[in-house]
């Protein structure tokens, strides 16, 4: 009797299957008044996965629909699954509406310097003096219209060397700091997507006349020696801003002078001072320190005042003050007559991130330093094991993504986000800052670095076979992140790792280190 | 004289005495017969020979026999080595002629044919070049037993069979000559060549078998020799010499194999061919072929995998790949892959500082980047049904906007792809007010759908129908997409019905018309359905060039295109067609067509020709098309010298020159003087970067152009000139619509070279270095389509070589060089996982982290490596070397789109056309009941083994593994040991195994 007069059959919905029974006669309209009841879908969103299922209507009979025992798919979606609007639109980036743009993002990043012809040494160079903060600091911070001080310092000048030549070669100088300083204002700005540096040029070049060579070929600019720039800009700097601008880069020496053949014949001299070391590469050289103690061992052939005689001396450099920013040459161009040009030593000359000169130290000085270079280290070690003991926690946090904390800050947005924990480092580096000053020795002077360790902050390299040709390239370490490096090539930025700074020691044609800037440790 | 000179002449003395005394040598050789040298037994062996011979010249009748049987004996008897001609035969040689004379004279049938038979034997070491002598004696002869005299004499004979054979064609076709020049029959050497081929077969000589066959055109009959131990050494062969063959041979081969195959029983191999050979009937009598249930189930897992459209009411439910979904929730499960992930698990941008920063640092999420999420995490968690992004937090989809949303919910079908469940995950979706998100869930109910059909209802069709009319432009394209997604491959009656007035109607917009078609091209790919046909041809002929130049309208061709799929020679008609008609577009769907047609034949002749596309014309032409010039007129001869220089230059891997560099040559010499001349006056800055490009062009024509060339150019140059200025204007006339082809038509024969090339492995190679050239020398639009014909030859086949090339164009200058070459790298590695080029992308997701455009594509690539977490394949053949036209078509409807970059970052949703291509390259094997079973299985590296004598191992470096594993490309599998019997011959993807009843345990 049933099985004549009622109609069994299966709903499937949401993985779930109904087991249901309908009199013959209902009509489509009974069904979905039950399945309403069951599965809380309004009858006007139920969709039934069967032959014609868009095109039933409410009086469609049952048995049209449906066999006996089939199974049934259906489709819709109870008033609570429904989907509700969040309440605060989401910002996007895109929308351009807010004051945050892309600019922005862009500004954590350091901007490049437009490449004019062959003026890559010009970039690298000014990239990395940029990167010293003392020196940017500076520049920046000259101001040329006091003209009366000019004056005095014309008129100094010319006291010393009354020529009008010289006043306008001053002229020049100025001029040149001028533009120095415009440049540096661009990068710090990041207006543009990078500096053109075509009048900074103009100045450099009617200055030192020796960069404006030309090629005869091609009619353009030749490639220069990013150190002699290196060197002339420290001299202008010099001749503008006054001595105290390279306070933080002297280093002072004792030079002990023996005659070889007379042990008697021993001269100290105090009063040597030098902007950089050099690293003199021979055919022994592998590591930059080897090279740096060759440098300060030099033999000299002259006529002994004592004797009288042609003699061999020894002469031996000792360094009695380490400046804050220790700038290293790698003597790797050489006047090879052969080609008529400034030819250079590929060789292999390691560098270490972290290096430590006391061995190239007067021995007293030395004693000194190596006690407060010790007291910086456990400090820093001290440091090293906070910041291991955070990442670990921040891991953990992250295995486990704990509920309620996520609750907390869900509350804020990522800026405010962001904001908070940059508040929280800044905090953190203050507190270390603090620590290591008060390691530092009460009798520094000007411009001293506390220890003799240094950190390694940018490097200027050049990739080719001699000086007036290939590509100049500077690698300056990030100022927050010292795993982070920028490479500058030209108006290109781009990030790279620490391993690849290690690889510009040399030993090809590729990029290979030409000069290299220490800042001292914890300063 | 000095030392040295006197020592030189009494060498040269001694060379001279040296040389004197060999010719003495000889003489003496001469004067004393060779009887010196032989040894007893030869000399009597010689002796018997020349008294026989001397009997047959003799008129004693009733020696004959005796001295011919003996005569055989003795040239039967005699054993030889490689490289010495046998004794008998040697001493024979003097008397050939006579005896070839002997024969004329004589009458007695039966002793002629006898001596016929040794004729034939001797004529094959003495007889002219050319006169086939020992086939003429064979046919005289009436001797049966050819074998008695050896495999080398059999072979000769095959040889000589296949060139006299050929030329009889030749005579025949020439009609004057009604005297054949052969005094024996085709038929004569058609019975010969049956009595060789068994004897081939026998002595492992198939290829000997099949190729003597095919010299004469009666490759068909070759089932009735192969017995059970051959037939599957010939039909390997006869496979494997398929790519090569040239069209109807290589049909009549696979049907040949097809037959073999199915009188052997060996019914998975037969349907694989019945597949290529694209023939419903066919399949249908494999099926026939078995009553096992078993059997029917494996091969419709065969046939699901390629999303056909046949029906067999027993297994339909495997065919619809109904259960396609729970195979591959059972391979996640049994891989312990089902946690699901997140974009940022392949991110890895904790790794890298930079973009880290780069957003986070404003506090706004990116809308863009959102949308790349939603790609990635449906490509990673695709076919899972569960995921940690979207599924549970319905506010996702708002935190992408515009047309963002459409993507971002069709992701839901993504990950419930092949499952009806997702349908309710989607339902919600449909009643939100925004549009867009609407047609997300169109979009992805078709994706969830996506080639399941399990018969009496097809739920997106239901769902679907409705919308495809909706006033909404993006509601309806994406229920049409989401159709055509569902039903790529399904042949469906009802869609045709549906959507074919939308195809017809030409008062649509393009977009909706080019959508479409391109649904039904994808239902009826490879179908050459002739409504469809004329219904997209007659719509483009209406269409205004105006309308046509947007990118849909490639669409539009490559529906036409799709439809036409692996068709072979089918696609005549239709060409002539496209050719009658005068439209600037004919020329690229003409290229599109035809590429699609022989996609994966490996043609080297189409190859060639579209090679020949892509080398620069000399100069623009007004009307008609480009081919028929070249051959037409003979003015051009010079131009025609030049470009076939050119052609021979690209193929020889020397220099290909720049299309626009050839035509704007002086143009752009013109340019750059007046740059420099303006520049000048500016400032020395500019002046000279122009001074450089001026330099770089000069440097790189001499490059390209060469010597020759260039006092070429110089002599035509007036000439050109006027030309180049005529053919100038006429573009600026034009306008658009011809250039858009033009470009097109660069676009599809740079992809057109891969599709072709991709079946067959040399080919592929040799692309590839043409690829090069390509980036090197083509214009703007080959070097955008250059990386992507790149990864389409070698989609989820990581090569190192490749994929480090297309690194490299990933940072080129040009940004669509470089999106396509990123995307390009995704493809090469889709479902791979593959580690080192993860690091590829993740390096350059951080290089462009600043670029949102190149960044999105970054993602996608990043998303499709990891494709479905390493599980699923793009591929577009299996081990049996079936082409998965679906696949295919799917691959090139993307590519085809990215080929404009920016096209396809704005209709991203386009990209979701890959979905119906992708397939799980997973082993699994099931019992008899269809319940899983953990089987040993070894998977390693394929080895061709075609042609090899005895039984090598087909697969080489193999780990043992057990059920289910993953099957990446190139590998191969074999099961470890007897315990089980497989009924598909090739164990690859769902198979079906029976318990061994011989087995016994070691």
């Amino acid at each position: 009797m049933s099985e004549s007069t009622t109609l069994q059959f299966k709903i499937k919905h949401a993985g779930k299957f109904y087991d249901l029974k309908l009199s013959n006669g209902s009509c489509f309209q009974d069904l979905t008044a039950e399945v309403e009841t069951l599965t809380k879908v309004p009858s006007s969103r139920q969709k039934y996965m069967v032959k014609n299922g868009g095109k039933l209507t409410k009086d469609t009979p049952i048995l049209d629909i449906i066999k006996p025992n089939q199974t049934i798919m259906l489709l819709g979606t109870p008033d609570e699954n429904l989907i509700h609007k969040p309440i605060k639109r989401a910002k996007f980036i895109e929308d351009g509406s807010s004051n945050i743009t892309f600019s922005d993002i862009e500004n954590k990043q350091p901007i490049g310097i437009k490449n004019l012809g062959n003026t890559c040494y010009v970039n690298s160079t000014l990239q990395a003096l940029y990167q010293i903060e003392p020196l940017r600091d500076a520049v920046l911070n000259y101001d040329p219209s006091p003209l009366s001080q000019q004056q005095q310092q014309q008129q100094q000048q010319q006291q010393q060397q009354p020529s009008s030549t010289n006043n306008s070669e001053l002229q020049q100088q100025i001029i040149l700091v001028r533009e120095l300083k415009r440049t540096f204002q661009n990068m710090k700005e990041k207006k543009l997507e990078n500096v053109w540096p075509a009048t900074l040029l103009i100045a450099l070049r009617k200055c030192y006349p020796q960069f404006s060579e030309m090629d005869q070929q091609s009619g353009t600019y030749k490639q220069q020696d990013a150190e002699e720039l290196f060197t002339q800009l420290f001299h202008t700097l010099k001749l503008v801003l006054g001595d105290e601008i390279l306070r933080d880069f002297e280093i002072e020496f004792q030079t002990t002078i023996t005659d070889k053949n007379n042990s008697q014949d021993v001269m100290i001299k105090n009063d040597e001072q030098d902007l950089k070391l050099q690293c003199h590469i021979n055919s022994q050289t592998n590591f930059l320190k080897s090279g740096l103690a060759n440098s300060l061992h030099e033999t000299l052939e002259k006529k002994s005042s004592i004797t009288g005689l042609d003699s061999t001396f020894q002469v031996e450099k000792k360094i009695t003050k380490l400046p804050k920013y220790l700038t290293i040459q790698y003597v790797r161009f050489f006047w090879k007559k052969s080609t008529g040009k400034k030819s250079k030593i590929l060789r292999k000359v390691s560098f270490p991130f972290q290096l430590d000169v006391s061995d190239l130290l007067e021995s007293s000085y030395s004693q000194a330093k190596i006690k407060i270079r010790d007291n910086l280290r456990k400090i820093d070690s001290e440091r090293l094991d906070e910041e291991r003991e955070l990442k670990r926690k921040a891991q953990k946090n992250q295995d486990l993504p704990d509920t309620n904390k996520e609750d907390e800050d869900a509350d804020l947005t990522p800026s405010e986000k962001e904001e908070l924990k940059k508040a929280i480092e800044r905090s953190r580096k203050d507190k270390w800052i603090n620590k290591f000053h008060s390691a530092f020795p009460d009798n520094l002077r000007k411009g001293e670095n506390p220890s003799c360790l240094y950190d390694l902050i940018g490097v200027i390299t050049h990739q080719g076979a001699n000086s007036e040709s290939g590509h100049y390239q500077s690698f300056i370490r990030d100022v927050n992140d010292t795993e982070k490096w920028y490479k500058f090539n030209d108006d290109k930025v781009s990030v790279v790792s620490k391993e690849k700074i290690e690889s510009l020691a040399g030993g090809g044609e590729s990029d290979s280190a030409l000069i290299l800037i220490y800042k001292g440790f914890a300063l | 004289m000095t030392d040295t000179s006197k020592k030189e002449e009494t060498v040269s003395v001694k060379a001279q005495d040296l040389k004197q005394d060999e010719e003495n040598n000889k003489l003496v050789k001469k004067e004393q017969p060779q009887e010196e040298e032989l040894s007893e037994e030869d000399l009597k062996l010689k002796d018997d020979l020349e008294l026989l011979v001397s009997r047959l010249l003799e008129n004693d009748t009733s020696l004959y026999e005796p001295s011919l049987r003996q005569l055989k004996e003795s040239i039967q008897n005699s054993t030889t080595t490689m490289t010495a001609v046998p004794k008998p035969l040697k001493f024979l040689r003097p008397f050939y002629a006579e005896l070839a004379k002997v024969y004329d004279k004589w009458s007695d049938k039966k002793l002629k044919s006898q001596l016929a038979d040794i004729l034939s034997i001797l004529s094959m070491v003495y007889a002219e070049n050319g006169k086939h002598d020992s086939l003429r004696f064979r046919v005289l002869s009436q001797e049966s037993n050819i074998e008695g005299w050896g495999h080398e004499y059999v072979r000769h004979l095959a040889l000589e069979i296949g060139d006299v054979f050929n030329s009889m064609l030749e005579e025949e076709a020439d009609e004057a000559n009604i005297k054949s020049s052969f005094d024996y029959t085709k038929n004569d050497l058609l019975n010969l060549a049956f009595e060789i081929v068994p004897y081939f077969l026998k002595h492992n000589g198939e290829a000997d078998a099949v190729d003597l066959l095919l010299e004469i055109e009666s490759i068909d009959v070759l089932s009735q020799f192969v017995d059970e131990n051959t037939f599957e050494r010939v039909c390997k062969y006869m496979v494997s010499c398929v790519p090569l063959l040239p069209p109807p041979d290589d049909v009549s081969f696979l049907q040949t194999a097809y037959s073999i195959y199915l009188t052997e029983n060996q019914l998975t191999e037969a349907l694989s061919l019945a597949i290529r050979l694209g023939d419903e009937s066919l399949i249908s009598s494999v099926f026939d072929a078995t009553t096992e249930p078993a059997m029917q189930k494996q091969l419709a897992y065969i046939l699901s995998e390629q999303r056909s459209p046949f029906e067999r009411e027993e297994v339909k439910d495997i065919i619809g790949n109904v259960k396609l979904s729970e195979n591959f929730q059972y391979l996640t499960k049994e891989l312990n892959l089902q946690t699901p992930k997140v974009p940022e698990d392949i991110y890895k941008s904790y790794l890298d500082n930079s973009s880290n920063n780069a957003f986070s640092a404003t506090g706004l999420d990116s809308a863009q980047q959102n949308l790349a999420a939603s790609f990635v995490n449906g490509y990673l968690n695709l076919g899972y049904c569960s995921d940690k992004l979207i599924l549970k937090d319905d506010n996702w989809v708002y935190k992408t906007k515009g047309d963002g949303m459409i993507s971002t919910v069709a992701s839901v079908g993504a990950i419930y792809q092949w499952n009806v469940d997702g349908l309710q995950q989607l339902d919600k979706y449909l009643y939100v007010e925004e549009p867009e998100i609407k047609a997300g869930a169109l979009l992805g109910v078709g994706l969830a759908a996506c080639g399941v059909h399990d018969g009496d209802v097809e739920p997106a069709m239901l769902l679907l129908e409705d919308y495809i009319t909706n006033a909404n432009p993006k509601i309806s394209t994406s229920a049409i997409l989401g159709l055509c997604i569902a039903f790529a491959g399904s042949r469906n009656d009802e869609l045709l019905g549906l959507l074919l007035p939308f195809v017809e109607d030409t008062s649509l917009p393009l977009k909706n018309t080019a959508v479409a078609a391109l649904a039904l091209s994808h239902a009826f790919v490879g179908t050459c359905n002739g409504d469809i046909t004329s219904a997209i041809l007659d719509n483009l002929l209406e269409r205004s060039e105006f309308e046509l130049n947007t990118e849909w309208s490639r669409f539009l061709s490559l529906s036409l295109g799709l439809l036409y799929l692996g068709m072979g020679d089918a696609v005549e008609d239709v060409l002539e067609t496209i050719a009658a008609i005068e439209h600037p577009i004919t020329s690229s769907i003409e290229v599109l067509v035809k590429v699609c047609a022989f996609a994966g034949t490996g043609d080297v002749l189409l190859l060639q020709d579209l090679l020949h596309r892509l080398t620069p014309k000399p100069e623009k032409k007004d009307d008609e098309s480009e081919e028929e010039e070249e051959e037409e007129e003979e003015e051009e001869e010079e131009e025609e010298h030049a470009l076939e220089d050119g052609l021979s230059a690209f193929a020889e891997g020397e220099a290909v020159v720049d299309i626009q560099q050839e035509n704007n040559n002086e143009d752009t010499n013109d340019n750059a003087n007046a740059n420099a001349e303006t520049a000048a006056t500016n400032n020395n800055s500019s002046a000279e970067t122009a001074i450089t490009d001026n330099n770089d062009n000069d440097g790189d024509e001499m490059e390209v152009d060469g010597e020759e060339n260039k006092k070429e150019d110089e002599t035509t140059e007036p000439k050109d000139k006027e030309e180049q200025e005529d053919g100038e204007g006429d573009v600026d006339k034009e306008t658009g619509p011809k250039a858009v082809s033009m470009e097109d038509e660069l676009i599809f024969s740079v992809l057109g070279i891969a599709l072709i090339a991709m079946g067959e492995d040399i080919g592929k190679a040799m692309s590839l270095r043409h690829f090069g050239h390509l980036m090197h020398y083509g214009n703007d639009a080959i070097r955008r389509a250059v990386p992507l014909a790149m990864g389409l030859i070698s989609v989820s086949n990581p090569q190192i070589n490749v994929f480090e090339t297309l690194s490299r164009y990933s940072h080129d200058a040009d940004m669509d060089v470089a999106m396509t070459s990123i995307f390009a790298m995704g493809l090469c590695g889709a479902g791979t996982n593959n580690a080192r080029l993860a690091q590829l992308l993740r390096q350059l997701a951080s290089y462009y982290s600043k670029d949102q455009d190149s960044l999105f594509i970054t993602r996608l690539a990043q998303g499709l490596v990891h494709l479905g977490k390493g599980t699923l394949t793009l591929d577009v053949f299996n081990d049996a070397h079936v082409m998965n036209k679906v696949t295919v078509a799917s691959l090139l409807t993307v590519l085809v789109g990215l080929s404009s970059p920016n096209f396809m970052l704005k209709n991203h949703y386009l990209l979701y056309l890959l979905n119906s291509g992708i397939r799980p390259k997973y082993i699994i094997a099931l019992s008899e009941d269809g319940e899983p079973l953990k089987v040993n299985v070894r998977v390693g590296e394929a080895v061709d083994t075609v042609g090899q004598a005895g039984k090598p191992k087909t697969i080489t470096g193999w780990i043992t593994q057990s059920t289910p594993v993953l099957l990446n490309y190139g590998e191969r599998a074999e099961l470890e040991n007897n315990e089980y019997i497989s009924y598909a011959s090739r164990i690859e993807g769902v198979i079906i195994l029976k318990k061994n009843p011989d087995y016994k345990e070691e």
